[in-house]
């Protein structure tokens, strides 16, 4: 495959880049001119979910990119989410991310998802992180590479059962990780402040509040009614005095009828007074009651209560508080999935690496290209998929790297059937010295002569025949001729 | 000390005002009022004779623990017993304390346990001689009525009111219970009355202010009365399902006519005047059986009879068991 040419158009300013068949040097003989950018812009035109520089913001562009492929010439309109495809007379629309694997499907002419989400990392090295990427992790934003998978697509060795069982129990080891967070929070904040943010116990006054409001409310009833029975026993005492009637005892007395002499009367009268003085007294009681209650629980909302921190804090520590989880049990079904996953891991690994010839193959042309470097490998395939990298220098890694790309390179071009671009941001690191990034310069020469190839550097290397594409100021720095 | 201990003058207080409850309960017939902090005494009890009980109260928050100063308290409640006894109208003179070792002397220790009443003369002489001594220093030897000393024990300690209060609650509950043996369970809200109408009497500057014997007895008498709390038991024509839901719904309408006076004299006097034949404890049960149509006129505004029927009969038995209760109250604390 062969990068024809990338157009990139920013708001009133554009740029062509043509891209040669063979070696192309994006050159600047100072930094930050936008090499990166012209490098990762490009791969964002291909579909890809590139982070931007901070010079560019991708999604605002409209970028063009032509590439001749197995498909034949195939124009690349990107603009944010939308693609638009053109090859043959025929336009194909694709909305990323969602449709992003049925185009790369298409732009690479395979089916096969492990060589697709690994072929990326197999011919970029970015600038940032692609000298330290060796055989697994990102390769840049969300573009991951791992070259188990890689082995896997490259020998056909389908393990998409075990791999959705690894995905599976990683997202469940995530969310139970998550819940061992808020679980040890929780213990936290209920030695801190105990009952404070325990919402229970705010609730459990609230609820106290309601029932105290409404035995007030019927001790008021009470009082009322009683203060009325009084009312009337009065009313029907004025209304017998004032008829002023005497009576006649046995012995001949005359006895005025009022209410000490009505028998029973005053005894209402104290009963009733009495009964008013206690209903009167728990009133009073539930009111002092009602008061602390009121005191205690948070001021309503008022006017004032945009959400501040402080109440979202509160309210989150309520919430948690409210949890019922046991970090031990937690902790446990941690490490039961830990285990179950390092299980199958290890089931992926030998699934995959098992009488691998691919990996085999691999091997030997890391191997070989290492030495060339000046670089002793060990002598065994399992450690293509080495996971101990601390033991590496800088700039024996930087060898290494650059070797298992072009491993990667040979094994995919061999499976799909035709050549891969392959593009490389600034070899020269901190600890690569000049001697060896001209050797790696001269392996891409000698072995790759016809793979397109594009460097991005401050420096010239040697090769038979190079296209310059300089850098200065600014990358988009044209004038927009016509808005098509 | 954690912050919900009581300060000593806030458990002193609280003392002084159960010890007035036992006092008053000790003396309940003869008593007409008390008033605590009064003008001359912590506690000083009317009685209908023109006499007065003077009582000095003092309390130790660790009283079963802490023995140290109770020699001292004595002393010097002795010499403020001494002056009330010079006002001449004195009938008793009482020390209350909460401590059980009043004397600070092991051996007379276990004669104070409980709620304990010793007058002088049955005490052992060498308490005997303690409170002569007493009396010597202060120069009142010869002249104070020793006849008339009490020492009074009241059990009183914790933060825990309940425990605090265990021994006033039991002397109330028994009180009640032999006034009218049929209830039960009003105890606590007595106590929580009574409680709180002499702590207030206790604050107010004028000593003249007291509390009348028939404002705390009419308390009990309001709660043992109080229609929610009585067992059906005279209703023997209606269930005792029945009975409660009614009871819960009417509450209002039913204490509203048994409080209505020219409601309640009529059917006390027609019960009065309600002859019968049988056994003494059914007339009360046949009086409302045979009579309770006469009152049909004031609840014809209600339309469901059955109900009415059963309101009514209600209604006229707690009147008269009402009237029961207060009269028999009234009797035994000679009100």
């Amino acid at each position: 495959m062969k990068i024809i040419r990338t157009y990139i158009r920013e708001g009133l300013f554009e740029r062509t880049i043509n891209w040669d068949d063979n070696v192309n040097l994006v050159f600047s003989s100072k930094n930050t001119c936008g090499k990166t950018t012209l490098l990762r812009a490009l791969l964002f035109s291909l579909g890809y979910p590139i982070p931007n520089t901070k010079n560019i913001k991708f999604e605002h562009c409209i970028m063009i990119t032509e590439v001749d492929c197995t498909r034949g010439h195939v124009i690349i309109r990107r603009e944010g989410e939308y693609l638009q495809v053109n090859y043959e007379n025929k336009e194909d629309k694709y909305f990323l991310p969602h449709d992003q694997l049925e185009f790369h499907k298409f732009l690479w002419n395979t089916d096969n998802i492990d060589i697709l989400e690994n072929i990326i990392g197999s011919i970029y090295i970015d600038q940032e992180k692609g000298w330290t990427l060796l055989n697994r992790g990102k390769v840049i934003g969300s573009i991951q590479y791992n070259i188990d998978q890689l082995v896997r697509g490259l020998s056909d060795r389908d393990c998409s059962e075990l791999v959705f069982r690894e995905k599976h129990i990683g997202n469940e080891l995530k969310k139970y990780q998550q819940m061992l967070n808020i679980s040890k929070y929780k213990e936290e904040i209920n030695s801190i402040k105990d009952e404070l943010v325990s919402e229970t116990y705010e609730e459990d006054l609230q609820k106290e509040l309601e029932l105290l409001k409404y035995e007030h409310f019927t001790q008021t009833k009470e009082l009322k009614r009683i203060d009325n029975v009084i009312k009337n026993n009065e009313s029907f005492r004025k209304y017998v005095e004032n008829m002023k009637i005497r009576v006649r005892a046995s012995n001949g007395e005359e006895i005025p009828v009022n209410k000490d002499t009505i028998i029973g009367m005053n005894e209402y009268t104290d009963m009733l007074e009495i009964k008013r003085r206690i209903i009167a007294g728990q009133i009073a009681r539930l009111n002092d009651k009602i008061d602390k209650i009121r005191l205690e629980l948070p001021l309503p909302d008022t006017q004032l209560s945009f959400v501040n921190a402080d109440t979202t804090l509160r309210e989150f520590d309520r919430s948690i508080a409210k949890f019922n989880i046991d970090p031990i049990t937690v902790s446990n079904i941690i490490n039961k999935l830990k285990s179950d996953r390092k299980q199958i891991r290890e089931q992926l690994a030998e699934e995959t690496r098992r009488n691998n010839k691919v990996a085999d193959e691999m091997f030997e042309v890391v191997t070989k290209y290492a030495q060339e470097l000046n670089t002793e490998v060990e002598g065994r395939t399992s450690y293509l998929f080495t996971s101990n990298l601390k033991e590496l220098s800088g700039a024996l890694l930087h060898k290494l790297v650059f070797s298992y790309r072009l491993a990667c390179i040979i094994q995919i071009e061999k499976k799909l059937g035709y050549k891969l671009p392959i593009i490389i941001d600034s070899p020269s690191g901190k600890e690569v010295d000049r001697e060896n990034v001209n050797a790696m310069m001269k392996i891409l020469s000698r072995d790759f002569k016809d793979n397109q190839i594009i460097v991005a550097s401050i420096y010239e290397y040697d090769f038979n025949k190079v296209q310059y594409i300089k850098m200065q100021g600014r990358l988009i720095n044209q004038q927009v001729q016509s808005f098509d | 000390m954690s912050k919900r201990n009581a300060s000593p003058s806030a458990f002193g207080w609280d003392f002084q005002v159960n010890a007035a409850i036992v006092l008053m309960l000790d003396n309940i017939e003869q008593a007409k009022a008390v008033r605590v902090e009064g003008e001359t005494e912590d506690i000083e009890i009317f009685m209908s004779n023109g006499k007065k009980i003077y009582s000095q109260v003092k309390s130790v928050v660790k009283s079963s623990s802490d023995f140290s100063k109770v020699k001292e308290k004595m002393q010097d409640a002795i010499a403020s017993l001494a002056d009330a006894y010079a006002n001449g109208d004195s009938e008793q003179l009482i020390y209350i304390t909460n401590s059980p070792n009043p004397f600070n002397d092991k051996t007379t220790m276990n004669m104070f346990h409980g709620l304990a009443v010793r007058d002088f003369d049955s005490l052992p002489d060498k308490c005997k001689n303690k409170i002569l001594a007493m009396l010597k220093k202060i120069g009142q030897d010869e002249i104070f009525a020793t006849s008339q000393l009490i020492i009074r024990t009241i059990p009183f300690e914790t933060d825990n009111l309940e425990e605090r209060y265990k021994e006033i609650k039991q002397k109330i509950d028994d009180f009640v219970y032999s006034v009218i043996p049929s209830s039960s369970g009003i105890g606590k809200e007595i106590m929580g009355i009574w409680q709180k109408d002499l702590f207030h009497n206790a604050t107010l500057q004028n000593t003249k202010y007291v509390i009348s014997k028939k404002e705390m007895i009419w308390s009990i008498i309001v709660l043992i009365t109080d229609i929610e709390k009585n067992e059906s038991e005279f209703m023997d024509d209606i269930d005792e399902c029945d009975y409660n839901e009614i009871v819960h719904m009417y509450k209002e309408l039913i204490n509203s006519y048994t409080e209505r006076f020219d409601f309640a004299t009529k059917v006390i006097t027609d019960y009065t005047n309600y002859t019968y034949e049988g056994l003494r404890k059914d007339k009360l049960s046949n009086f409302v059986l045979t009579n309770w149509r006469s009152y049909i006129s004031e609840f014809e505004y209600m339309n469901d009879d059955e109900l009415t029927e059963q309101l009514i009969k209600i209604i006229l038995y707690n009147i008269l068991k009402q009237q029961r209760t207060i009269s028999n109250i009234k009797k035994r604390v000679n009100l």
